[in-house]
């Protein structure tokens, strides 16, 4: 049972959050501000951190920093600071996540969990035998198997929306266009190719990305094409 | 479009030529009628008489030859003896002159023959003599000597001279040393311009023996006539001076007395010649009749009517001729059958105008069975031939000049109007300067006017050379005249109606002031006049400058003034040249300043105190625009962290509605009602988080907060992707969509996410606000290097607003629906279109609604 501790001045919020992990059976600690957050470190492992940044005494930022110099368990911040200077900011000091408030306790679970996943059960040295096996942070898909997993979690997805994820993560990094992916896939000249690519890559996105409008790992770059993020 | 024919273009064209063609009328008519002066006369008076004899001017003939025949009789009475004509009758100048009635015979030594007067005066006034100007053609000078008894001598310079040299006369000078010699005095004699002054030297004139004969002598400067007669009993008439005791020494009064009575006898014995010559019986229609009923003597052009004692038989003679007058000393004895004719002019001319006073009676007669072909006669039969077509002259000419007058109206009215539209045109002669137009019109037409005239004097109606008035003299010149005077009235009319029609286009437009050169003149004036303050310093250099220059001008050839000329112009070249640099930066920096570069600083060395003090105040509105945008930059920012910072505080306590929202609908809850309560909860609170990101959002967009990262993007795959993207809630709405796309990319630069946030939001707009099982179209195509995107949907609700409002900020198609939008959308998408360059545009037609961006393609 993973120890999850939440920190947060608006006690409802924390209040809440217990509600939702302690219902998912996760034990929940509770904190105020930063330093009472540092504190419960000092006398508790915990698995899982999830913080706020606009916090009195000391800030989730500043907070988080000063964890990172001796933990290294998932940090997931909560902010009202929806700027993606803000994210950023966060990500850079060492969150592993950022979610903006108001936020779906759902996905906040979501999220949650999947951290979770990645750091107790996947790990970071991951044993592959297959050569056909290729990952994106804690996506993974094995072409022998015809396998998705997102964080060890299996993903159902259909032969085409498969190729197409096949086709981006072969070339992490590497943006297709349409018109490439559909030749790709289809074997056929992209002529008048109307929005099927389009809406097969929101469907695999729905399916992989726990939040299908800010995905992590299948990425949309407007105008352009798709690629897949090498994490 | 109602059809108003009266001002088509064919109207007027129609009417100008018209126009053209009456006045020629008007032209030709007038003229025809004023040729002939009796008709003329008639037509002035207003109603034209059937016959000849019923005219004015008839009236007036009468008239004439009857008080000029009253003069010839008159005449008679001086020059004839017993009914002819009496050269031998000897005529007294003094009496003659004083107007004295009995002045035959010699009664003071100055009388001359009646028919050497005549013929002496006749001759003056045939060869237009003139006594005065033939006076200073004397060559020998007369000189007046006077007597110790004051009586004076005249004589001829030759005779004087002749007696000086024979030693008949002498000289007397009193020597002195004044040098007057007798040589002298002589020349000046001979010169006519000798006078003696009181204390000469000269004392007179002595004889032979040396007895004085003349106390004094100078030259005569009076009046002086060539004798062709000489008077009655003497030689000459300086005879008469020196000899008859009456005339000594008036020699002035006897030359001035005979010129007088030359030149009234001169006139009158041709009068008396004319009426006798003219009204002889046989000669004339005309016989007059003047009885003195003192007398008893007759005076008539008729043998039968001499004899007086038939007074009474011969009036009633008169009487039966087709025309006569019966003239008395009293009005009441006035007779006469001539139409209009006024008894009391006829009487008064007859007794006053000849001196009549006596008890007489003088009668007039024309006989118009016209026996003898005379002028009379011309007269009526011209009249009989001319008077019926004058009626038609004179109604075309009037109706004509109505005509004319009617068109002119309508042609004012319509001038510059036009039947295709209700604007006023005006044509490029409109648009000249007023007083450069008039001159042109008034030149062009009076220029070949008077080039007309010189070269045609007869564009009247009768002979060139005619000066006289003759009735069978008139319209022999008809058809040249016509042609003549034709042409110069449609030439008058075509540059009357350029020049009128102008006018009054000028006027309907109201730039007849104000497009004259007067106006430009005043305005200038009113110009230099209301900124003296500014001007001031330029008239003054110019001043300078235009007086060095005269100076020179002047002066020319002194080196001075050419060395100050020179100074001059080097000094208004520096400073126009200065001036020109001066004005330049100022452009310049007025552009900069102008063009969002406010803090660019007009450089201010070497420009005059002018232009520097200007270029300091521009530097100076720089500088407030700077700080003003400065503030307005930083009140903007500080109103985007203001929102941005209530968000946060108010996404805080929305977090915990939504979870706990979230949290009871976990709760397992029977009652439908709470269900549903929980339901609007939700939804409630999912559109105030909407609407808080979207105010930040907008907040940002609007003060310009935003970075934009350009990088070419094909349009065609951006669209395909926003597509994708709202594919299921297309679907949700059960909306078609339908694309066109072209085949080839579209490639523009542009933020690939900024312009997907554009596109979300049109999309969105339409899965929100389109009406549902419709097709919404999306359209990419590219046109002059720009490519156009458009979206359209059938609205689901009537869009009564204008397209406008739709992209102001909280403003919804209808805002009182309940749904998640926030209304801030379209403003969103519009300004971030705009902020990368593009076009963003709102279309509604009914329930139509189309969104138009459009982005400057990129060229490959």
């Amino acid at each position: 049972m993973s120890k999850i501790l939440v920190c947060d001045d608006d006690r409802e919020i924390v209040e809440a959050i217990d509600i939702y992990l302690t219902q998912e059976g996760y034990q929940v600690l509770k904190a105020y501000d930063g330093e009472e957050a540092l504190k419960v470190l000092k006398t508790q492992k915990v698995d899982l951190l999830v913080i706020d940044v606009m916090m009195p005494k000391l800030d989730g930022i500043r907070a988080t920093l000063k964890i990172r110099e001796e933990n290294n368990m998932p940090i997931i911040i909560l902010s009202a600071k929806s700027e993606d200077a803000d994210k950023i900011l966060g990500l850079n000091v060492g969150a592993d996540d950022y979610v903006t408030k108001p936020f779906n306790p759902l996905e906040l679970v979501a999220r949650v969990k999947s951290q979770l996943r990645r750091y107790t059960q996947l790990g970071s040295t991951a044993d592959h035998t297959s050569q056909a096996v290729y990952e994106a942070g804690g996506l993974a898909i094995n072409d022998d198997l015809k396998e998705v997993t997102v964080d060890g979690e299996p993903v159902r997805l259909t032969p085409i929306e498969y190729n197409i994820l096949l086709l981006l993560m072969k070339n992490q990094g590497k943006v297709f266009s349409i018109d490439q992916i559909y030749e790709n896939i289809w074997n056929e000249d992209a002529i008048g190719v109307d929005n099927t690519v389009a809406v097969h890559i929101r469907h695999i996105r729905e399916k992989i990305e726990i939040n299908p409008k800010e995905p992590r790992y299948l990425k949309v770059v407007w105008g352009v094409g798709y690629k897949v993020e090498k994490l | 479009m109602k059809r108003q024919w009266y001002k088509a273009m064919l109207t007027k064209g129609i009417l100008i030529v018209l126009e053209h063609v009456l006045l020629a009328a008007v032209v030709v008519s007038c003229l025809w009628l004023s040729a002939y002066p009796v008709l003329w006369d008639e037509v002035i008076a207003g109603s034209m008489a059937r016959e000849y004899e019923e005219t004015a001017r008839f009236r007036g003939d009468m008239m004439n030859i009857s008080m000029e025949v009253l003069q010839g009789i008159r005449r008679s009475k001086t020059f004839e003896t017993d009914g002819t004509y009496d050269p031998d009758k000897i005529i007294d100048i003094q009496r003659y002159q004083e107007g004295m009635e009995d002045f035959e015979g010699d009664f003071n030594g100055l009388a001359y023959r009646l028919g050497d007067l005549c013929e002496w005066g006749e001759n003056w006034i045939k060869e237009g003599y003139d006594p005065y100007l033939k006076a200073k053609e004397i060559q020998d000078n007369i000189i007046v000597c006077k007597k110790s008894d004051d009586t004076y001598h005249y004589y001829y310079y030759s005779e004087f001279k002749k007696m000086i040299d024979g030693g008949e006369l002498r000289f007397v000078i009193v020597t002195d040393d004044s040098g007057v010699s007798e040589d002298d005095i002589l020349a000046e004699l001979r010169d006519g311009s000798f006078e003696n002054v009181a204390d000469t030297p000269f004392k007179g004139l002595q004889d032979i023996e040396g007895k004085v004969v003349y106390i004094d002598c100078w030259s005569y400067d009076g009046s002086w006539i060539e004798e062709k007669y000489p008077p009655i009993g003497a030689g000459s008439i300086m005879q008469v001076a020196n000899d008859n005791p009456v005339w000594n020494g008036r020699l002035n009064d006897i030359y001035d007395m005979l010129t007088n009575t030359l030149y009234a006898l001169g006139n009158e014995i041709l009068l008396y010649k004319h009426v006798d010559g003219s009204y002889q019986e046989g000669e004339t229609n005309f016989a007059y009749l003047y009885a003195d009923m003192q007398t008893g003597q007759v005076y008539t052009n008729r043998r039968e009517f001499e004899d007086y004692s038939k007074l009474e038989e011969n009036l009633e003679q008169f009487r039966k001729m087709g025309k006569y007058a019966i003239v008395r000393p009293e009005l009441k004895g006035f007779e006469s059958n001539i139409k209009d004719i006024s008894a009391k002019e006829w009487r008064d001319e007859v007794r006053y105008g000849n001196g009549e006073i006596g008890k007489f009676v003088y009668v007039v007669g024309l006989d118009t069975e016209y026996p003898v072909k005379d002028v009379f006669y011309t007269e009526a039969h011209t009249y009989e031939k001319y008077m019926p077509a004058a009626y038609g002259m004179c109604a075309l000419g009037i109706l004509s000049a109505v005509l004319f007058v009617v068109i002119l109206i309508w042609l004012t009215v319509v001038a510059g109007r036009s039947n295709l539209d209700e604007q006023l045109h005006l044509n490029w002669f409109d648009g000249w300067k007023t007083e450069p137009a008039a001159f042109i019109v008034i030149v062009l037409w009076a220029v070949p006017m008077v080039v007309l005239a010189i070269g045609n004097n007869d564009i009247r109606m009768v002979e060139a050379d005619l000066s006289y008035y003759e009735a069978s003299l008139i319209y022999r010149n008809l058809l040249r005249a016509v042609v003549i005077n034709g042409s110069a009235a449609v030439y008058t009319c075509a540059m009357f109606l350029a020049g009128y029609l102008s006018l009054v286009r000028r006027i309907k437009a109201g730039t007849l002031w104000k497009n004259s050169i007067l106006r430009s003149m005043i305005s200038f004036m009113r110009m230099v006049s209301g900124s003296l303050h500014a001007v001031w310093r330029a008239v003054l250099v110019f001043g300078v400058f235009v007086a060095v220059h005269w100076f020179a001008v002047l002066r020319s050839g002194s080196s001075a003034a050419m060395l100050l000329m020179f100074a001059g112009e080097a000094v208004i070249f520096v400073y126009l040249i200065r001036l020109a640099v001066g004005r330049q930066r100022i452009d310049t920096g007025v552009e900069k300043i102008a063009g969002g570069e406010v803090d660019y600083k007009i450089p201010l060395y070497g420009m005059g105190e002018e232009q520097r003090s200007i270029a300091e105040k521009i530097n100076s509105i720089g500088q407030g625009l700077d700080a003003a945008l400065a503030e307005s930059v930083k009140s903007e920012r500080l109103k985007t962290d203001l929102i941005t910072n209530v968000s946060h505080d108010i996404k805080t306590p929305l977090t915990s509605i939504i979870n706990y929202v979230s949290l009871l609908k976990q709760e397992d809850f029977e009652d439908p009602k709470i269900r549903r309560y929980i339901e609007v909860l939700e939804e409630k609170s999912q559109r105030l988080k909407t609407l808080t990101e979207d105010v930040v959002e907008a907040s940002k967009v609007s003060s310009g907060n935003i970075t934009l990262e350009y990088m070419d993007i094909n349009f065609v795959e951006m669209i395909q992707q926003t597509s994708g993207e709202f594919e299921e809630k297309f679907k949700a709405q059960e909306l078609t969509e339908v694309m066109m796309l072209p085949e080839e990319d579209v490639i523009i630069h542009v933020d690939g996410r900024q312009l997907w946030r554009i596109l979300a939001n049109i999309y969105n707009n339409a899965a929100k606000y389109a009406m549902k099982r419709t097709r919404v179209y999306a359209d990419l195509y590219t046109a002059e290097h720009s490519a156009v995107f458009s979206l359209k949907n059938i609205s689901d609700q009537p869009l009564n607003i204008p397209a406008e409002e739709l992209t102001e900020r909280f403003i919804r198609g209808d805002i009182s629906r309940g749904t998640e939008g926030s209304g801030l959308g379209l403003s969103i998408a519009k300004t971030l279109t705009e902020m990368q360059g593009g076009r963003f545009e709102l279309y509604l037609d009914g329930d139509l609604f189309r969104v138009t961006i459009t982005f400057p393609q990129k060229s490959l």
